[in-house]
């Protein structure tokens, strides 16, 4: 029972709505395929035949040195399936890993007989779901049809389940992102702040940028965030004695993005390029808006990158926001 | 008969210019941006991420930076961008934003095109701005052999950068050219003499219908001389240089094929010259 009730999710999170603590909603591609599609979006990957004996080893080999740098997840899929051939005797199938980690029989071989210490002669490509299935019932039906899936709950119930905000945190920066805006009441602008994750929930603050007016696409404030980081980074570097630079200091990659209004098509596609972790919004722009509004550029399936999106719905900063200042026509923010 | 011999020369120097973006480590995607009223070049734009340590920092933004830096009252409906890929969805919705008169490009973005492969930003009727024309397909190999050539490298800024284990790019095949345009938009800029190239998706635009081209024959060192901007900030040209460059493409045939018998050369980053097959 008390997994039941896991599935149904903690005080602060509404599953149905995808709001957390209340005023944190989810913003998702209405048909983002990794979620909701019954039609399996497929990816090959590489199979081979082995004897039980050889399970333990595999096992190994592809926890160790397959698992953390395959960019394909698998973790959906059961990795063994266990078959007789025709004299009764027992052998499994076994998903290696996706074809675009190893792109060659070769090495795939080579791979087996380094781990397995011996050759495996039945290796093959197979066609599986990329992602994982949005119910039982899907999943299910995918495991008859391609490859034995493994059921753990709706994905996106379990990742609601499992973020975390540090809500004091957050408090404070949209509260800074609201006194920054009120800055500059006289036209359309929107103010950007640019957090890096240190620990618990919490973060650094790196830029604060209040943007110019909204009608030139140079003065956006993601844009002038974005460029802000960069010349950071590249000052940090002209003077950093070391020459090993951090990898991890790479575009924005992985940093949190605060943004007084939902950015345009041009600003979101920048977060995409640069790599962000996630975006927080709080007022919607319903006719430029590429997040929410058009494309949902961030969760979107075949662009290289995706983040999480989330739009602050506190009413009364909401209200605030608005009182500020509301451009009486359509904007690009 | 649609003569599109001076889009041709437009391009061929855009490519040359990411050619150049190319030998200091960038993407090699590059644009100029020509005056509709004096036909003249007025500025030139090319891939700058890496450099930059920005990934918005594309050909696109940088050509409009530079006019931007001069005077904030430009009127961009006045201005024809030639590019040699597809704008990608960020810079479709700038350049939209900006009221651009008209894009002209090479290849497509099959990963980011926002001009109609993967989205239509350029045309998209619920978004605020204007729409804006653009026409891809004008030395599409050659933006497309120019790209190869960066790929076939190893992105060393990348976190975990990845081994590249498809170098053989001479024997590689292009993808069907499609357009993203009506029919009625392709006539009205392609004339319907090229309407069989629209139809089987094989063949490739040509600056005269159905005769033959090579890039050598489009710009010369002294044209690219003149091209503002462009020494000062990419270094010399020398004829070497651009014999180099020439090297990378194949020609296209009378019957609007690819001449896969020219023998061709790959870029090769370590020696930052070219090596023979």
């Amino acid at each position: 029972m008390a997994r039941k009730n896991r599935t149904i999710g903690s005080d602060h999170v509404d599953i149905e709505n995808g709001i957390l603590y209340g005023v944190i909603k989810q913003i998702r591609a209405k048909d983002s395929e990794s979620f909701r599609s019954n039609t399996a979006s497929l990816v090959n990957v590489w199979c081979c035949q082995i004897q039980p004996s050889q399970t333990q080893l595999l096992a190994a080999a592809i926890r160790d040195h397959i698992n953390s740098k395959d960019e394909v997840s698998l973790v959906h899929l059961k990795r063994f399936l266990k078959e007789e051939d025709e004299s009764g005797n027992v052998f499994l199938k076994a998903i290696i890993c996706s074809t675009e980690y190893l792109t060659t029989r070769s090495e795939v071989e080579n791979f087996l007989t380094l781990h397995l210490h011996t050759t495996i002669s039945d290796i093959y490509i197979i066609e599986v779901p990329k992602f994982p299935a949005s119910t039982k019932e899907i999943s299910d039906d995918w495991s008859e049809k391609y490859w034995p899936m493994s059921w753990k709950g709706n994905p996106n119930h379990q990742f609601l389940n499992s973020v975390n905000f540090n809500m004091k945190f957050e408090r404070e920066i949209v509260s800074q992102l609201i006194e920054e805006y009120r800055q500059s009441k006289d036209f359309p602008t929107s103010v950007t702040i640019i957090v890096k994750e240190t620990k618990n929930q919490e973060g650094e603050i790196l830029a604060v940028v209040r943007g110019g007016n909204c009608n030139n696409p140079f003065e956006h404030s993601i844009m002038k965030g974005i460029d802000f980081v960069s010349k950071s980074e590249q000052q940090r570097r002209k003077h950093s004695i070391h020459e090993t630079s951090d990898p991890s200091n790479y575009l924005c990659h992985n940093l949190w993005f605060y943004v007084s209004h939902e950015p345009c098509v041009m600003c979101s596609m920048a977060l995409v390029h640069s790599r962000i972790g996630r975006v927080t919004f709080l007022e919607s722009s319903p006719s430029s808006g590429g997040l929410e509004s058009y494309y949902q550029l961030g969760d979107r399936d075949g662009l290289n990158w995706k983040f999480q999106i989330w739009k602050w719905i506190d009413e009364n900063d909401i209200n605030v926001i608005n009182k500020i200042y509301k451009s009486p026509t359509p904007i690009n923010y | 008969m649609m003569d599109l011999t001076t889009s041709f020369e437009d391009m061929a120097i855009s490519l040359f210019i990411g050619y150049k973006a190319l030998l200091i480590s960038e993407t090699p995607v590059a644009c100029i941006l020509k005056d509709k009223k004096s036909n003249k070049i007025i500025s030139i734009g090319y891939n700058y991420t890496n450099s930059s340590l920005n990934g918005t920092q594309h050909a696109e933004f940088i050509a409009v930076k530079r006019l931007y830096e001069h005077s904030k009252d430009i009127d961009f409906s006045n201005i024809i961008m030639y590019v040699t890929v597809e704008p990608c969805i960020m810079c479709a919705s700038f350049l939209r934003q900006l009221g651009i008169g008209e894009v002209i490009y090479g290849c497509s973005n099959d990963r980011f095109g926002g001009n109609g492969t993967v989205l239509s930003v350029h045309k998209d009727t619920f978004l605020v701005d204007k729409p804006y024309k653009s026409i891809g397909g004008i030395a599409r190999t050659e933006a497309i052999q120019l790209l190869r050539n960066f790929y076939i490298q190893e992105n060393e800024s990348a976190p975990v950068p990845k081994i590249k284990k498809n170098k053989d790019i001479e024997n590689k095949l292009y993808p069907p050219n499609l357009f993203n345009l009506t029919k009625e938009e392709f006539v009205d800029f392609y004339g319907e003499q090229r309407l069989d190239i629209l139809e089987n998706k094989e063949q490739e635009i040509t600056p005269i219908p159905h005769k033959a081209y090579r890039l050598k024959d489009l710009i010369s060192l002294k044209n690219l001389q003149e091209v503002p901007f462009l020494e000062d900030e990419l270094g010399l040209i020398d004829e070497e240089q651009l014999n180099e460059f020439y090297d990378l493409f194949y020609d296209i045939n009378d019957d609007s094929t690819i001449d896969f018998t020219k023998a061709i050369r790959k870029f090769n980053n370590k020696k930052r010259h070219l090596t023979p097959e």
